[in-house]
C-alpha cells in the first residue's frame, strides 16, 4: 500500500512536471512562431520594396520581359510565396508567378503600386504563407516536446531510483513480510471457506433429499388418498378398541353415511356389525374383524352382512388386516365389497341349473313319450268317434283320452320350464292377450274372487308367443286363487316403463330400455321370505299333495325367461303378493291374427300324401286317419325309402309329411333330396323332440311348417288341408 | 640520399609534364562562340540555343558556347570584329554587317512553310479604335532595336510607304526586344508597335490585333567568322543543314522557333530586297 502510494505520488509529480514542460514548450513555440512569421513578412516586404525599385527602372525602359523574369525568379527562390503578380494600370497581367498553396499554412498579402510623376505604372500584388516559419516552429515544438519527455523521463527515473533506494526497498521488504502473513491468512481463510462451502453443499444435498422424501411422501399420500377415494371397495380402519380411524367414500356410500365424520371415533362393530345375517345379535368379542389385531393374522369372511345407517343390510365379503406401527399392532384395516349382485347371480344360476336339469330330463323322454301319446290320443280319438253315443265303454275311452291329454300338457309344461318348448314368437299386444284370457280367468279364479284389470291406454307390443303368455297368466291366476281360499281381489295391470342402467341392473333385466310391465296382484295370504325365495323352483309347493304339481310358477318363470324378460315377486304375509313381468317393448304394431276356419281345415281330400315316420304306431295312425278322410297315403319307414317312394310316384304325390329324426336319412335331408326332384313339392314336418334338437337341424330358422307331437287326428287333418290349400 | 633526391626530381618532372599537357589540351579545346542577338531575354536566348551549341559540338567534335550580345549593334560589331565564330542574326543586321564589314560565309538559313522568308506586323491592342496605319499619327509607337529587321527597319519602311513618318507619331520608343513591344502595347504603355510575325502570333491571343503585315523578308541566318578553317565552316554548315535528320535536331530547332521546319543553305542575294528597303530608308533620311 505504501509502495503504491509512493509510486502514485511520484507519478503525479512526473505528470505535473511533464504538463508544465509541455505548456512551457507550447508557449515558447507560439512565441517563436510569431517572431518568425513577423520576421518573414518583414523580409518579404523589404524585398518587395527592393523589387519595386528594380521594376521602376525596367518600366521606364518598357522592359517587361525583365519584370517577368524577375517575378518568375523571385517566386521560384522564395518557397513561402504563393502568388506574385504585376498588373498594368489597364489590368493587363504583365507578369505572374503562382505556386500551389501549402495545406493549412497561414497567408499574408502585400501590395505595392509603382508611380511615375503621380501616374500609376504598375501594381505588384504578393501573397505569401508562413509555411517555412511554421515548419521551423513545428520542428521547434517537436524538439521542445521531446526535450520535455526526455527531461521528465530522466528526472522521473532518477527520482524513482532514489526513492526506491531510500524508501521503497525497506518498505517493500516490510510489505513482502506482510503479504506473506496476509497470504497465510488468506490461505487459512480460503480453507475455512472451502470447508464452509462443502458443509453448505452437504446441507443443501441433505435439504434436497429431505424435500425429495417429503415430496415422495406427499405423492404417496396423495396416491393413497386417490386409491381410497377412487376404489369401489369400501375401506375403513379401526383401532384396537374398534373405533373408526378412517373410512373411504365407497365405504361411506355402501354403509349409507354421508360424511366420514359420522363414523370417525365410533365403534364400527356396534355401528355396522352388531347382528348376524339371520338377525341374531353378534357379540363384539366374536367379531372376526377383531381377529386381525388379536391374532396379527389377516382374516377373510366371504358372506356376512353389514348394517347400514338406514337399518337395511348389505351382504358383504370382507378382509381384515392387522395394522402395525413400530412393530406393535395399532388396529386393523377392513376392506369390504357389496356382494348383493353376486348373490343374486348365484340364485339365478342355481335356478337356471335346475331348469336346465329338468329341461334335459323332459327333453330326453319327450320324443318317445310324444310318439306314445300320439298313438294313444290318435287311436283313442278314432275309437271314440266310432263308438256309439250309448256305448257304455265310451266313458272309459273319454277318460283315456283325458289322461293322455293331461300327460301331453305335463310333458309340454316340463319342456316349457326347461325352455325347450318350440316357441312361435310374434309381435303381440299384451293388452289384447290380457283381454283375450280375461274370460278364461273368471271361471278359473272362482266366483268369490273379484277380477280387476287396469290396462294401459297405449298398446304394449312385445315379441311373444301369445299362447305361452296366456299360459303364464293362467298359472299366476291359479296360484292367486289358491292364496285366496276365502275370496279376495285379483288384479291384472299393464303399463310401460323405461329402465336405465341402474334400474335394469337392479331388476335383473338383460339390458336398459323400454319395457312392458304386467302386474298380477292378489290379496291372499302372502308369503314368508323363505317361500318367496323358492317359489319359482319346480315341484316346490305349499299345497296339499295332489292339489298342485309345483310347476305353475316354475313354468311361468321359464316362459318369461324364454321371452328375454323377468318375473319378480313382492309379497308380505297376510297382505298378498304381486308378480311383475317385464318384457322388452317393440316399436311396432302387433301382427294381425288370421281367422281360422277349423271346420274347413278338418275337411279331408283326395290328394296323394307321402308319409315318412320311423315309429310304426304313429305311422299307422296317420295312415288310418288320412285314408279315412279320403287321402291316398304312401308310407315310408325312413328318409331313404321316402326319397325312393317319391321318385317312383313323384307325379302323383302332392304333399310329403316327414318326421324330423329318422334312421339312414333325417327329415330335412330327405326333403332336400325330394326338392331336387320336384322343387315346388309341399311339405310338413313333425317332431316329438325338443326345440333345441330341431333347431340344430335348421328347421325352425328356415320357416318349415312343423307339427309338434303328440298330434290329434283333427290337428293333423287341419294342418294337412291347410298346407295343401296354401 | 642521392637516390632520394633523384626520385624527387623525377616526380617533379612527371608532374610538370602532366600540367603542361593539360594546359595545351585546354588551349586546343577553346570553344567556338555562337553569338545570338538579343531578340529575347538573355536567359531565354541561352536556354534556347544551348542545345544547338551542344549539337554542333558533337557534330564537329569541338566545344561550342553561347554568347548573347547586348544589343543588335553590338552583335554586328562583334561579328565584324571577328569576336564571334558563329553568329545567328536577322536579315537587317546582316545587310548592315555586309555593308560595313563585308560578306561573311552563310552557314544556313531558316525555312518556314513560306520558305526562307518571314513577315512582320504593325499591331495595336484588340480594343484599340485604330484600324488603319494612317490613324497612327499622333499615337505612341514603339519599335524594337534600331537594327532589328522586323521590329524597326521593315515596319518603318512600311509606315513610310503608307505616308506615316515617325515625326508624325505622338511618340516613338525603342525597346530591347520584340516581347517588350508586345507587352508594352498590352500594358497600355504604347498604342502601337511592330514585331516579327512569330512574336505577334505568340501574343495575339492575349489581346493584340494586326494593322498591317510586311512584305516577305529573308529570314534569319547562321554565318561563320571569316577566317575559320574552311573544313570547319563546311562541317558547321553540314551539321546545321542536317539538323532535322534526327528527332533531337528537330526538337532543338522547334524550341528555337516553332514555325521553322528546317535549315537550308543561304545566299547573299536573298537579301537584295532588304537592301533595297534600307536604301529607301537611307534616302528618306532615316538613320539606321
Amino acid at each position: 500500500m505504501t509502495r503504491r502510494r509512493y509510486r502514485g505520488a511520484l507519478i503525479a509529480f512526473i505528470v505535473v512536471l511533464f504538463c508544465f514542460l509541455l505548456i512551457e514548450a507550447s508557449l515558447v513555440a507560439v512565441q517563436q512562431g510569431r517572431l518568425l512569421t513577423d520576421m518573414t513578412r518583414d523580409t518579404i516586404e523589404s524585398e518587395l520594396d527592393l523589387m519595386s525599385d528594380a521594376f521602376y527602372e525596367s518600366l521606364l525602359k518598357a522592359d517587361y520581359i525583365t519584370i517577368r523574369t524577375f517575378i518568375q525568379r523571385w517566386g521560384e527562390s522564395h518557397d513561402e510565396l504563393v502568388l506574385i503578380r504585376a498588373l498594368s494600370p489597364n489590368g493587363f497581367v504583365v507578369g505572374e508567378f503562382r505556386r500551389p498553396p501549402s495545406g493549412n499554412a497561414r497567408t499574408y498579402s502585400l501590395t505595392r503600386t509603382l508611380r511615375h510623376e503621380g501616374m500609376p505604372l504598375l501594381t505588384l500584388e504578393l501573397v505569401g504563407d508562413h509555411r517555412e516559419a511554421e515548419a521551423v516552429v513545428a520542428k521547434l515544438r517537436t524538439r521542445l516536446f521531446a526535450g520535455a519527455v526526455l527531461f521528465t523521463a530522466v528526472l522521473g527515473t532518477v527520482l524513482w531510483y532514489s526513492q526506491r533506494r531510500m524508501a521503497l526497498i525497506p518498505l517493500e521488504q516490510e510489505i513482502a513480510l506482510r503479504q506473506q502473513a496476509e497470504k497465510r491468512l488468506q490461505e487459512a481463510h480460503d480453507a475455512l471457506e472451502t470447508k464452509v462451502r462443502e458443509r453448505t453443499a452437504d446441507l443443501e444435498r441433505e435439504l434436497e433429499e429431505r424435500k425429495r422424501v417429503e415430496a415422495e411422501l406427499v405423492r404417496k399420500e396423495e396416491r393413497v388418498h386417490l386409491l381410497l377415494n377412487s376404489t369401489a371397495e369400501g375401506i375403513y380402519g379401526i383401532d384396537t378398541n374398534g373405533g373408526c380411524t378412517f373410512c373411504n367414500p365407497s365405504g361411506l356410500r355402501m354403509l349409507a353415511y354421508e360424511r366420514e365424520a359420522d363414523v370417525i371415533g365410533r365403534n364400527m362393530h356396534t355401528l355396522i356389525h352388531h347382528k348376524r345375517p339371520d338377525g341374531t345379535p353378534y357379540p363384539e368379542q366374536d367379531c372376526k374383524i377383531y381377529q386381525a389385531f388379536r391374532t396379527t393374522q389377516p382374516c377373510h369372511v366371504e358372506n356376512e352382512v353389514f348394517w347400514r345407517s338406514d337399518g337395511s343390510r348389505v351382504p358383504v365379503e370382507y378382509w381384515s388386516y392387522p395394522l402395525f406401527e413400530k412393530g406393535a399392532v395399532i388396529g386393523a384395516v377392513v376392506t369390504f365389497i357389496d356382494i348383493s349382485a353376486r348373490k343374486r347371480l348365484e340364485t339365478q344360476l342355481v335356478q337356471s341349473q335346475k331348469m336346465e336339469a329338468i329341461g334335459t330330463l323332459a327333453g330326453g323322454v319327450a320324443h318317445d313319450f310324444n310318439n306314445i301319446l300320439t298313438a294313444i290320443i290318435g287311436y283313442g280319438s278314432i275309437l271314440q268317434r266310432k263308438m256309439g253315443d250309448e256305448d257304455p265303454l265310451k266313458k272309459n275311452v273319454h277318460n283315456i283320452l283325458d289322461s293322455a291329454q293331461r300327460a301331453a300338457r305335463l310333458t309340454k309344461s316340463l319342456l316349457t320350464f326347461g325352455r325347450k318348448q318350440v316357441m312361435a314368437p310374434l309381435p303381440v299386444d299384451l293388452n289384447s292377450v290380457v283381454r283375450r284370457v280375461e274370460k278364461l280367468l273368471v271361471p278359473l279364479i272362482g266366483e268369490d274372487v273379484e277380477l280387476r284389470t287396469d290396462l294401459s291406454e297405449a298398446d304394449l307390443v312385445v315379441k311373444a308367443d301369445a299362447g305361452q303368455i296366456e299360459q303364464v297368466l293362467m298359472n299366476l291366476a291359479a296360484n292367486a286363487r289358491d292364496a285366496m281360499p276365502g275370496g279376495g281381489c285379483f288384479t291384472v295391470r299393464s303399463e310401460q316403463t323405461l329402465l336405465d342402467d341402474e334400474q335394469a341392473h337392479l331388476h335383473g333385466v338383460p339390458a336398459p330400455g323400454a319395457y312392458a310391465v304386467l302386474s298380477v296382484s292378489d290379496t291372499g295370504t302372502g308369503m314368508d321370505e323363505e317361500t318367496r325365495t323358492k317359489i319359482f323352483e319346480p315341484f316346490f309347493t305349499t299345497k296339499e299333495v295332489g292339489k298342485g304339481t309345483g310347476l305353475g310358477l316354475a313354468i311361468a318363470y321359464g316362459i318369461i325367461k324364454q321371452h328375454s324378460g323377468i318375473i319378480t315377486v313382492y309379497s308380505e304375509q297376510g297382505k298378498g303378493s304381486t308378480f311383475k313381468i317385464y318384457l322388452p317393448l317393440l316399436n311396432k304394431a302387433a301382427s294381425a291374427e288370421e281367422p281360422v276356419d277349423k271346420e274347413a281345415l278338418s275337411r279331408g281330400g283326395t290328394e296323394v300324401i307321402l308319409i315318412a315316420e320311423d315309429d310304426q304306431a304313429v305311422r299307422e295312425l296317420m295312415r288310418s286317419v288320412l285314408r279315412e278322410s279320403g287321402y291316398t297315403v304312401i308310407e315310408s319307414t325312413d328318409g331313404e325309402e321316402a326319397v325312393q317312394n317319391f321318385t317312383a310316384d313323384q307325379d302323383r304325390i302332392r304333399l310329403v309329411i316327414l318326421d324330423t329324426i329318422m334312421p339312414k336319412m333325417n327329415g330335412k335331408e330327405a326333403y332336400e333330396a325330394i326338392r331336387r326332384i320336384k322343387p315346388d313339392i309341399k311339405s310338413l314336418f313333425m317332431s316329438g323332440y325338443t326345440a333345441d334338437i330341431i333347431s340344430r337341424q335348421g328347421l325352425l330358422n328356415q320357416g318349415f311348417d312343423l307339427m309338434q307331437k303328440p298330434l290329434s287326428p283333427a290337428e293333423l287333418l287341419a294342418r294337412v288341408r291347410k298346407t295343401l290349400d296354401t | 640520399m642521392i637516390h632520394r633526391t633523384a626520385d624527387r626530381v623525377i616526380r617533379v618532372l612527371i608532374l610538370t609534364c602532366l600540367a603542361l599537357g593539360i594546359a595545351l589540351a585546354a588551349i586546343a579545346q577553346e570553344p567556338l562562340k555562337l553569338g545570338v542577338h538579343p531578340y529575347l531575354s538573355a536567359s531565354e536566348v541561352v536556354k534556347r540555343y544551348t542545345p544547338l551549341a551542344e549539337y554542333l559540338a558533337r557534330e564537329i567534335k569541338h566545344p561550342v558556347s553561347v554568347e548573347v550580345s547586348s544589343t543588335y549593334g553590338n552583335h554586328i560589331q562583334k561579328i565584324g570584329q571577328g569576336a564571334l565564330d558563329i553568329a545567328f542574326m536577322g536579315p537587317g543586321s546582316y545587310v548592315i554587317l555586309t555593308s560595313q564589314y563585308g560578306k561573311r560565309p552563310i552557314l544556313a538559313a531558316f525555312r518556314t512553310k513560306e520558305g526562307k522568308v518571314f513577315h512582320g506586323h504593325i499591331m495595336v491592342r484588340k480594343d484599340s479604335p485604330i484600324t488603319t496605319l494612317g490613324q497612327l499619327k499622333g499615337k505612341r509607337f514603339v519599335f524594337g532595336d534600331r537594327d532589328s529587321t522586323m521590329s524597326h527597319v521593315v515596319p518603318r519602311h512600311l509606315l513610310l510607304k503608307n505616308g506615316v513618318d515617325v515625326k508624325q507619331l505622338g511618340s516613338v520608343s525603342f525597346v530591347a526586344n520584340h516581347d517588350n513591344i508586345a507587352l508594352g502595347i498590352l500594358a497600355g504603355t504604347f498604342d502601337a508597335g511592330a514585331v516579327k510575325e512569330e512574336v505577334f502570333l505568340n501574343y495575339q491571343s492575349q489581346g493584340l490585333r494586326s494593322l498591317a503585315r510586311t512584305q516577305p523578308i529573308m529570314d534569319h541566318i547562321f554565318i561563320a567568322r571569316t577566317g575559320l578553317p574552311k573544313d570547319l565552316v563546311q562541317a558547321l554548315g553540314k551539321a546545321l543543314i542536317h539538323i532535322t535528320d534526327t528527332a533531337e535536331g528537330k526538337k532543338i530547332l522547334f524550341d528555337i522557333r516553332s514555325d521553322v521546319v528546317s535549315l537550308v543553305p543561304g545566299d547573299d542575294r536573298d537579301f537584295d530586297n532588304l537592301r533595297a528597303i534600307v536604301s529607301d530608308l537611307e534616302k528618306a533620311g532615316v538613320d539606321l
